[in-house]
């Protein structure tokens, strides 16, 4: 009988969500090992640092314990749980596909994640409408990826059925969707209709959608409490 | 339409990519990218690729029938499973391979980052600084070697066994020693002697000494032109 799957997590925090998604989508026993990043206990930093030998470096979730097997990074710990639990695939046996599908993640991060966190910092009212154009931009880029290299067969999702393209990005959207209406009044749906991204804002809907992404996803309040601390205040406000 | 892998021999990141296409003896017909001439096939393909009309054009970029990529650990993987399956070079076990791959994030976020802070100090004080924090990460990689990798056989990461912890970490070792030395007179092979780190000591003469290696690397003189513009100016 295997041992449990121990998933050290804040439940707040995308890049754990990665994992935990992954987790999830297995149909994995796992075990969640609660961890407040404001008030990091003795286990969690104790077991960061058997992992990750540096001793500067601030202890970070998501850790994965397996047996004898302890990885920290999302990245590292959702690709170990494709290759160790390859049922229900997250990625697809083709190499050609699989190379999209990361490629996808990366492309979510230049263009939505990244573009987002520069609407949140920037520190007046000029440069958040510099910003925002930013992330329309990069808005659009996403569409014509997922239309370029994505498919439609099977659904919506970006290989049209599910994979890890999902599983690593759906939090990110869901923080922007809480924390950019909020600080800046964006509305990122509006932003998608109007400049007509069909295909994004499909992809958009079916990840949100699935049921991993729901029972993943912190409340609002929570997102946004959690994101204060990268918003800066206006100075022209 | 041969398979393409467009690259620049300057470029640490790229090189990860010849690499793999060296060590699985793929099929690639090499593309020359002059980072500081930059055609207008390459830059339009890139931005095709990218869909993105104004992105800055970067290697490497592959090609492979109906399969556009970039982004050099997506290009290198890609290489690496298509065509080095049977090689190793990604090791069956799956614990072993998520070793691998934090073995590589963990060289990057400590001895590129320590790197680009030594190029980027201006001062005495802060390059003394820098030096130290290029200390400290060798000493991180050196202890993540002897912790979670393996001395059996051989000096790479898994011992005997040259895998994908090399791949992804060979070229950017190989700028970290070159413009650290040429730019700031910062010797890795000394500090890592005088920290006593032998185990990641014997890492880097193994993974510098690999063919593939030595095969891809750019010529020196050419590297030192290309990597001038990395140093900022010291003001002491």
């Amino acid at each position: 009988m295997p041992s449990t799957l121990i998933h050290f997590d804040s439940t707040t925090c995308p890049y754990a969500q990665r994992s935990w998604v992954a987790l999830l989508e297995k149909g994995l026993p796992f075990e969640i090992r609660k961890v407040d990043l404001s008030n990091k206990d003795a286990e969690f930093v104790e077991t960061y640092r058997s992992i990750n030998p540096d001793p500067e470096a601030p202890a970070k979730v998501p850790i994965l314990i397996d047996g004898d097997t302890k990885l920290v990074e999302s990245m590292v710990i959702v690709d170990y749980l494709e290759q160790k639990y390859p049922e229900p695939a997250l990625l697809p046996a083709d190499a050609a596909a699989a190379a999209r599908v990361r490629l996808f993640i990366e492309t979510v991060g230049a263009q939505l994640t990244g573009p987002m966190f520069g609407v949140l910092r920037a520190d007046n009212r000029q440069a958040v409408q510099e910003a925002t154009t930013k992330l329309v931009a990069g808005l659009k880029v996403l569409d014509a990826f997922i239309r370029l290299h994505g498919s439609t067969q099977g659904g919506d999702f970006f290989l049209g059925s599910y994979s890890m393209a999902e599983a690593c990005t759906t939090g990110f959207l869901q923080r922007g969707l809480a924390v950019l209406p909020h600080y800046r009044g964006i509305d990122l749906w509006g932003l998608v209709r109007e400049n007509k991204l069909d295909r994004l804002e499909s992809w958009m809907k079916a990840a949100l959608a699935r049921p991993s992404a729901q029972q993943t996803k912190p409340a609002d309040n929570v997102i946004i409490q959690g994101f204060g601390k990268f918003v800066t205040p206006l100075k022209d406000e | 339409m041969a398979a393409q892998l467009w690259a620049a021999p300057v470029c640490p990141w790229a090189q990860r990519a010849t690499i793999a296409v060296v060590e699985t003896g793929a099929p690639f017909e090499y593309k020359t990218v002059d980072l500081h001439n930059k055609s207008a096939e390459f830059v339009s393909l890139y931005r095709k690729i990218v869909c993105d009309a104004d992105a800055n054009a970067k290697v490497p970029v592959l090609l492979d029938g109906e399969l556009a990529i970039t982004e050099s650990p997506v290009v290198a993987e890609y290489v690496l499973r298509k065509y080095g399956a049977d090689k190793g070079t990604i090791p069956a076990d799956p614990a072993v391979l998520a070793r691998a791959r934090l073995f590589a994030e963990l060289f990057v976020s400590n001895v590129t980052t320590a790197q680009g802070a030594i190029l980027k100090s201006d001062s005495q004080a802060k390059l003394a600084e820098a030096t130290q924090q290029m200390a400290a990460a060798l000493k991180v990689v050196d202890a993540f070697l002897l912790s979670q990798g393996s001395s059996e056989g051989g000096s790479f990461f898994l011992g005997g066994t040259y895998s994908i912890a090399e791949v992804l970490t060979t070229s950017l070792l190989h700028r970290a020693i070159t413009y650290t030395k040429a730019y700031r007179g910062v010797d890795l092979w000394q500090l890592v002697q005088d920290h006593g780190l032998t185990r990641i000591e014997a890492w880097m003469r193994a993974a510098l000494e690999r063919p593939s290696a030595q095969q891809t690397m750019p010529d020196e003189a050419v590297l030192l032109e290309h990597g001038r513009k990395f140093p900022v100016p010291m003001k002491d």
